[in-house]
């Protein structure tokens, strides 16, 4: 127990050491707009950083986090009229080059998006956010209730924009190349209610397009091989067509699916679960 | 304690508050005054202890040259051109380390470098390497590095001119610091560099505030409990409640934009043009704040703030 107690109080004693090392840099004292912080780095206050070592950045009041292994991007002042009229201030992340395990997530009131990847390049465009993210990419995109909610891509490399609403930022459009690997949850009818099905789709490439409405579709092209399967059956698995488009509810949820054939021929193949 | 503190006076006889005499002329004198008996230092008898308030500053001289004909004319302050007839000499450390003539020296007024050229001679002066190879056409002084090298490096155009036939001098110099001071445990030591009289400082001044100068603009104040001067590289170390002040003005609307860095211990480094702050850094002010950390080097205005000196060589 003693010797427990011991290694408890050294690991402690470790990470707040490695906690008080690192550089920490707020827009403001209190409550700020933008926070980046490293293990050791470089500020210029209202022009550039360079961030090396579990980098996080984040802009609280959007719920947009990113972290990577280094980060190396310019500053940009902002100034606006607060609700009173007053003119305020505030800095933002112009762009900034992100290497090592890059993460980043949006949370917004109907989800959030989260991106995996190797490097990624991050600018701002208006009320637009660029990202371009390279290596081993992984898109996760998660309602905000249910966890059966939303969809998952991976691919190699993919261009994205997050569109400013409300406090955050909604996914507005991706552009993923492939390998592309689709899993998602598609809602279906049977004569006992509404369910939902695993559906898991392959292709060259995919689109991502977000609606007004915040629905959304996404469509699938070349070598597309699709799979729908419930807890009951693996079934059917269709391969040959062209595109595939799918039709995405406000969960994120497909709820139809359209093939394209093209030249070629869609073929469907039904089996039951656990049969060869 | 007492003895105990004046001991370690004594012992750091490397550390010291030598401020020199701006511009102007080869010789190399304080500014430092003790307010306790009003007497400039060099009154003082060898060894003398000071203890009252006093103030000083450091200036370090880069360069004096006297000349029988001039050509140029002022550029932002400073007078760039060339100069006939040459006799000069450069400092290195606050000391001569060579004297030198040439035909003609061109001066620039974006840089405190020599362009020196034609019949040339060099002296190594207080223990300075001699240079055999003198009979370079063209050389250069580098303030920077403290050395001459061949040829003329970056030097910049001639732009318009005015003869002058009158003889004259001309010298540069760079204000590194003020500092002032409650009480001191201070020792002023007369010294004698091959002929010419000085004097230098040593021990650590209580209370103090000041201002650091960079390119000649004040950059920064600071104010801590006690401060040691560096006689061999100027370096200025400040400890205890360190606050460190740097304000900006906005050429738009003329407001003042304060920053301020706090530490338990900093350094200014006047070569380098750095502070290195340490124990609880933290820096706050209207582009932002830096959260409390161990280490952080930052420029003379604040405006750059890193946890290792690399990222200011990128």
């Amino acid at each position: 127990m003693k010797n427990l107690m011991n290694c408890l109080v050294a690991s402690a004693a470790v990470l707040a050491l490695a906690q008080q090392g690192r550089i920490v840099f707020k827009d403001k004292r209190s409550d700020p707009t933008l926070q980046i912080e490293g293990n050791k780095g470089m500020v210029e206050p209202d022009n550039r950083f360079e961030l090396d070592g579990n980098v996080v950045i984040r802009q609280p009041k959007e719920g947009f986090v990113m972290t990577c292994a280094s980060a190396k991007g310019d500053l940009v002042k902002v100034s606006g009229k607060d609700a009173a009229g007053k003119t305020v201030s505030r800095t933002e992340i112009d762009n900034v080059k992100l290497t090592g395990s890059v993460k980043m997530n949006q949370q917004v009131e109907s989800g959030t998006s989260e991106f995996t990847c190797a490097s990624a390049d991050y600018s701002l465009d208006g009320a637009l956010k660029k990202i371009k993210l390279n290596g081993g990419i992984k898109l996760v995109q998660k309602g905000s209730t249910a966890a059966k909610q939303g969809f998952t891509v991976t691919g190699s490399s993919a261009n994205a924009t997050l569109r400013k609403k409300g406090n955050g930022s909604d996914l507005s459009t991706a552009t993923v190349n492939g390998p592309i690997v689709f899993d998602g949850s598609e809602v279906y009818k049977n004569p006992t209610g509404t369910h939902l099905r695993q559906v898991s789709a392959k292709s060259d490439s995919l689109t991502y397009t977000r609606n007004d409405d915040a629905t959304a579709q996404v469509v699938m092209r070349g070598n597309i091989e699709l799979k729908q399967s419930t807890a009951e059956d693996d079934g059917p698995e269709i391969i040959g067509a062209q595109t595939i488009t799918f039709d995405l509810n406000v969960q994120g949820n497909v709820i139809r699916v359209r093939l394209s054939a093209g030249e070629g021929n869609i073929k469907t193949v039904y089996k039951k679960k656990g049969n060869a | 304690m007492k003895y105990l503190i004046l001991a370690l006076a004594l012992a750091l006889a490397l550390t010291s508050c030598g401020g020199k005499k701006e511009g102007g002329n080869a010789s190399d004198t304080n500014k430092a005054t003790n307010e306790a008996t009003n007497k400039p230092d060099s009154e003082f008898d060898n060894q003398a202890l000071v203890t009252g308030p006093g103030k000083a500053s450091r200036t370090v001289k880069f360069w004096d040259v006297e000349y029988q004909l001039s050509n140029g004319l002022d550029l932002n302050g400073k007078w760039q051109g060339t100069v006939s007839d040459v006799k000069g000499v450069v400092y290195v450390g606050g000391q001569i380390a060579y004297s030198f003539q040439s035909k003609s020296t061109f001066i620039p007024s974006a840089s405190d470098r020599l362009y020196i050229s034609g019949l040339i001679t060099l002296t190594a002066e207080n223990g300075a390497p001699q240079i055999t190879k003198t009979d370079s056409e063209r050389i250069t002084w580098l303030p920077e590095s403290s050395k001459f090298v061949p040829g003329w490096p970056n030097r910049p155009e001639s732009r318009g001119f005015r003869d002058d036939s009158t003889p004259g001098r001309l010298s540069r110099s760079k204000h590194l610091w003020d500092i002032e001071w409650q009480s001191a445990n201070l020792f002023i030591k007369q010294i004698d560099l091959q002929g010419k009289k000085s004097s230098k400082q040593f021990g650590t001044m209580k209370g103090v505030k000041g201002v650091v100068y960079d390119n000649g603009q004040i950059a920064s104040t600071f104010s801590a409990e006690l401060a040691e001067a560096f006689e061999a590289d100027d370096r200025l170390k400040l400890s205890g409640k360190v606050v460190l002040t740097a304000i900006e003005i906005d050429k738009k609307d003329n407001s003042k934009k304060t920053t301020v860095l706090k530490a338990n211990d900093v350094t200014w480094d006047p070569v380098q043009k750095r502070y290195v702050a340490s124990g609880a850094v933290e820096v706050d002010g209207p582009s932002g704040y830096l959260a409390p950390t161990d280490k952080v080097f930052a420029t003379s205005n604040l405006d750059k703030i890193a946890t290792s000196e690399d990222y200011f060589k990128k």
